[in-house]
C-alpha cells in the first residue's frame, strides 16, 4: 500500500479511553451491584449517545479494561448505567469502588444494536436468562418510554433461584401496570415462588404471535441460545426478525485485537447484536 | 522485468551509509553469537562494527540470502508496546478524593521515517496485510500508523529458495515487488532496481550519487529473466494454483469434518507459529501499576492459547486444541479472505521452521483440500 511520507504524527488514539466518575452504586443481587457512571468531559459526555444493545469498555486502571453493555434507557443523555457482576478482575476491583472514584470508559461501541425503529408496530418478544437481562433492559425502557408505537410486548425472564433476579421493583411494578405480559421462571424456587419453575426455553411454545409482525430479542448464557432457537424454529419465527446479543472475550473492542472474531464477523464492531440470519452459517457462533 | 538503475556492489556500504543520515535505516543482519538473523539499525551495525575490527571478532554480518528468524512486524508493531500513561492524584487537603490524568505515549513527530533495505518479497506482503488492518480497518490505529509512516521498504528478490518457502501457493512469488516500494535483484556485479514507487521517489533523487549512470539493461534484464524462471520452480507445489476466493471455499466446507482432530494431534499449543508470523496480528492489552502510576501496554497474543477466548464467566468457545488450530488456519486461509480479500498467509515458511513438533501449515491445509475431494 502507498503511504504519504509527509503524514503527520497521529496523537489522538483509539485505544485511550475518556475518564469517568461513578455517581452511584446500588446492590442488585448479592452478586451484582448497579453503577451509575457520568463521563467527566462535557462534550464527550453530550456526545455519548448509545442504541440500545451497544456496550462499552469500562477500564478501571491499573487492573485491566473489559466490556459490558448499557443496561439503562439510551434516552438518559446525562449518565448511564452498567449492571456488573463480580466474576472477573476488572468486575471484581470494580465492585471493591466507591462513588465518586474514577474509571476510565470507551464507547458506546459496536454497531450491531437491537433494532427498535423496526420493531415498531409489531409485536416484541425479550428473552432474557440470567445477566442476560442486563444488556436487554435497554431496549425494555427504549419501548416503555414510546409504549404506544409497539403492538403486544412480551418479556419471558429466566433465573437460578428468585435470589438472582434483577430489577425485582422494576418488574413487580411493570407486572401491576400490565403494559406488557411477564412470564417469569426459575429453576430453583423457593417457597416463596408462585411463577414458573424451569428454563426459559419451556415458556417459548406458550406464545401466541404470529410470525409475521413478530420481532425477538434474545440475550443469556451461550448455552441458552441454542435451546431458544430450536424453539423459535418450531414457531416458524423468521430468522431476520430474531436479534441475539452475543458475547466474546474482547481486548480491545475496536475491531483490531481480533479476539472476538467468529469466522469473519468482528463481535464488537460488527456486533453485539446480530440477527439469526446474519450469524446461521456461521460455525461456532452458537 | 525492466531495469530502471543500477548499482553497482561495492556502492551500497557508503550508500546506505549515506542513506542512514536521513533515514532510519534497518538491514538483516546475521547475529553471530546468538545464532539469529535480525534486523538491525544500521547506525547499531556499524558501531559494533568499527568496535570489534580491533578484536578481530564479527559479531554482526549483512546477510541478504536467508530470511531473518522473526518477521520484521516488530518494526512497525512491536510486541510489547505502551499505549498510554495514567496517574491517580491525591489531594491533601481532601484525601477522599482522586483524581487522574492520563498522557498519550505518542510526541508529535517521534519517529523518523524507516527504510528497511534487504526486505523479502514475502515480508513486503506482510507489512501490506497488516496495513490493511491497521491502517485501513474500522479505525485508524495511530500507533501503527506513526510508526510506519514515511518508511520505505526495499526488497531484494529471493535467488535461493529454501525448503520452507511457498510463496507461489498463497499468490506471491520470489520476484514479486507488488508491495515493495523499491524492487532490487542482484545479479553478477551489483543490484538492478526494478522498481520505484511514488514514495520511494525522494530516496532514489537523494543517492543519485550512487547510482551507476550506464549499465547493459539488456544483458542484466536476460540474465534477471533467468532467475526468475528458474527459482519459482524450486518451491514444492503442495496444491495447485487456488485463488483466494476458492481457498475460502474449500475451508468453508471442511470447517465441521474430521479431519481437524488429524491434522492437530501432535500440536502442543506452544504459539511460536504466531510469533514468528508475518501477518499474525492478535494483541492483548495488560496494565502496570506501581504506587500511583502505571501504564497500558499491549503486548502480542496468539490464538492456540487456551485462554485466548476463555470469558470470565468459565466459557470458552473454543476450548478444544483442534477447534483452535482450525479457527487459526482458517483465520488466515478463509475469514481473512472475506475480511480483507487476501490469503494472511505469505509462504515465508517461518512457522514451519520453528515449530518444535514439525507441524507443516502446508500438510494442514493439503489434507483439508484433499479431504474436501473424497
Amino acid at each position: 500500500m502507498v503511504m504519504d511520507l509527509k503524514e503527520k504524527t497521529k496523537t489522538e488514539s483509539i485505544y485511550v479511553p475518556d475518564i469517568a466518575t461513578i455517581t452511584e452504586i446500588k446492590d442488585l443481587t448479592p452478586t451484582e451491584k448497579q453503577f451509575k457512571i457520568k463521563i467527566d468531559d462535557p462534550v464527550k459526555r453530550k456526545n455519548f449517545n448509545f442504541l440500545p444493545g451497544q456496550f462499552v469498555e469500562l477500564t478501571v486502571f491499573g487492573i485491566g479494561e473489559a466490556p459490558f453493555s448499557i443496561p439503562s434507557s439510551p434516552n438518559n443523555k446525562d449518565y448511564f448505567e452498567l449492571c456488573v457482576r463480580s466474576i472477573g478482575s476488572v468486575s471484581a476491583a470494580l465492585h471493591r469502588m466507591k462513588a465518586g472514584d474514577k474509571v476510565g470508559i470507551k464507547g458506546p461501541l459496536g454497531k450491531g444494536y437491537f433494532p427498535y425503529e423496526k420493531m415498531q408496530g409489531n409485536n416484541v418478544v425479550i428473552v432474557a436468562g440470567g445477566l442476560g437481562m442486563a444488556p436487554v433492559r435497554s431496549i425494555l425502557l427504549q419501548i416503555l418510554e414510546d409504549r404506544k408505537s409497539y403492538k403486544d410486548v412480551t418479556l419471558i425472564y429466566g433465573c437460578v433461584d428468585p435470589q438472582s433476579m434483577l430489577y425485582k421493583d422494576e418488574i413487580k411494578k411493570l407486572q401491576e401496570s400490565k403494559e406488557l405480559d411477564i412470564k417469569l421462571t426459575v429453576d430453583r424456587p423457593d417457597n416463596s415462588w408462585k411463577g414458573a419453575v424451569g428454563v426459559c426455553t419451556n415458556l417459548i411454545p406458550q406464545l401466541k404471535y404470529q410470525p409475521q409482525d413478530t420481532y425477538i430479542i434474545v440475550c443469556g448464557p451461550p448455552v441458552m441460545y441454542k435451546f431458544v432457537i430450536i424453539e423459535l424454529e418450531e414457531k416458524k419465527y423468521k430468522p431476520e426478525n430474531i436479534f441475539l446479543s452475543l458475547e466474546r472475550r474482547m481486548e480491545c473492542g475496536v475491531g483490531k485485537c481480533n479476539h472476538c472474531h467468529i469466522g469473519n464477523k468482528l463481535v464488537c464492531v460488527d456486533g453485539p447484536v446480530f440477527s439469526l440470519w446474519e450469524i446461521k452459517n456461521l460455525k461456532e457462533a452458537i | 522485468m525492466k531495469v530502471l538503475e543500477f548499482i553497482d556492489k561495492k556502492n551500497i556500504d557508503t550508500w546506505l551509509d549515506n542513506v542512514s543520515g536521513k533515514y532510519e535505516v534497518f538491514l538483516p543482519v546475521r547475529d553471530m553469537e546468538n545464532a539469529v538473523i535480525e534486523f538491525l539499525n544500521y547506525k547499531d551495525f556499524k558501531r559494533t562494527g568499527s568496535q570489534q575490527e580491533a578484536s578481530g571478532k564479527k559479531r554482526f554480518e549483512a546477510e541478504y540470502k536467508e530470511k531473518t528468524t522473526m518477521s520484521p512486524k516488530h518494526l512497525f508493531f512491536p510486541a510489547t508496546e505502551k499505549l498510554f500513561d495514567f496517574e491517580y492524584i491525591k489531594d491533601i487537603k481532601n484525601p477522599q478524593k482522586t483524581g487522574l490524568e492520563l498522557t498519550t505515549a505518542e510526541k508529535e513527530d517521534c519517529y523518523p521515517g524507516k527504510v528497511l533495505f534487504g526486505l523479502k518479497p514475502c515480508d513486503a506482503d506482510g507489512i501490506a496485510r497488516l496495513d490493511k488492518v491497521f491502517n485501513e480497518g474500522y479505525k485508524e490505529d495511530n500507533y501503527y500508523h506513526n510508526k510506519r509512516k514515511g518508511s520505505i521498504l526495499v526488497s531484494i528478490g529471493c535467488k535461493e529458495i529454501f525448503p520452507d518457502c511457498f510463496c507461489t501457493l498463497v499468490g506471491g512469488n520470489p520476484f514479486n515487488f507488488e508491495n515493495a516500494d523499491i524492487g532490487m535483484i542482484e545479479v553478477s556485479h551489483g543490484y538492478a532496481i526494478v522498481k520505484i514507487s511514488e514514495n520511494a521517489e525522494d530516496l532514489i533523487n537523494f543517492s543519485r550519487q550512487y547510482l551507476s549512470k550506464d549499465f547493459k539493461a539488456a544483458a542484466i534484464e536476460e540474465e534477471i529473466e533467468n532467475l526468475v524462471n528458474s527459482s519459482s520452480k524450486k518451491i514444492i507445489q503442495y496444491w495447485d494454483k487456488t485463488s483466494p476466493d476458492d481457498m475460502a471455499a474449500v475451508m468453508d466446507k471442511s470447517i465441521n469434518t474430521g479431519v481437524w482432530d488429524v491434522i492437530t494431534s501432535k500440536c502442543i499449543s506452544c504459539g511460536a507459529c504466531t510469533y514468528v508470523c508475518p501477518t499474525c496480528f492478535c494483541f492483548n492489552l495488560r496494565d502496570e501499576q506501581k504506587n500511583l502510576k502505571g501504564q497500558r501496554y499491549r503486548c502480542w497474543d496468539y490464538c492456540m492459547n487456551n485462554s485466548y477466548t476463555l470469558e470470565a464467566s468459565g466459557h470458552n468457545p473454543r476450548a478444544d486444541k483442534s477447534q483452535r488450530y482450525k479457527n487459526k488456519v482458517n483465520c488466515k486461509y478463509n475469514y481473512n479472505i472475506k475480511r480483507n480479500k487476501k490469503i494472511y498467509c505469505v509462504g515465508c515458511g517461518r512457522c514451519i521452521e520453528i515449530c518444535p513438533v514439525s507441524m507443516d501449515i502446508r500438510e494442514a491445509v493439503k489434507m483439508v483440500i484433499t479431504d474436501n475431494k473424497e
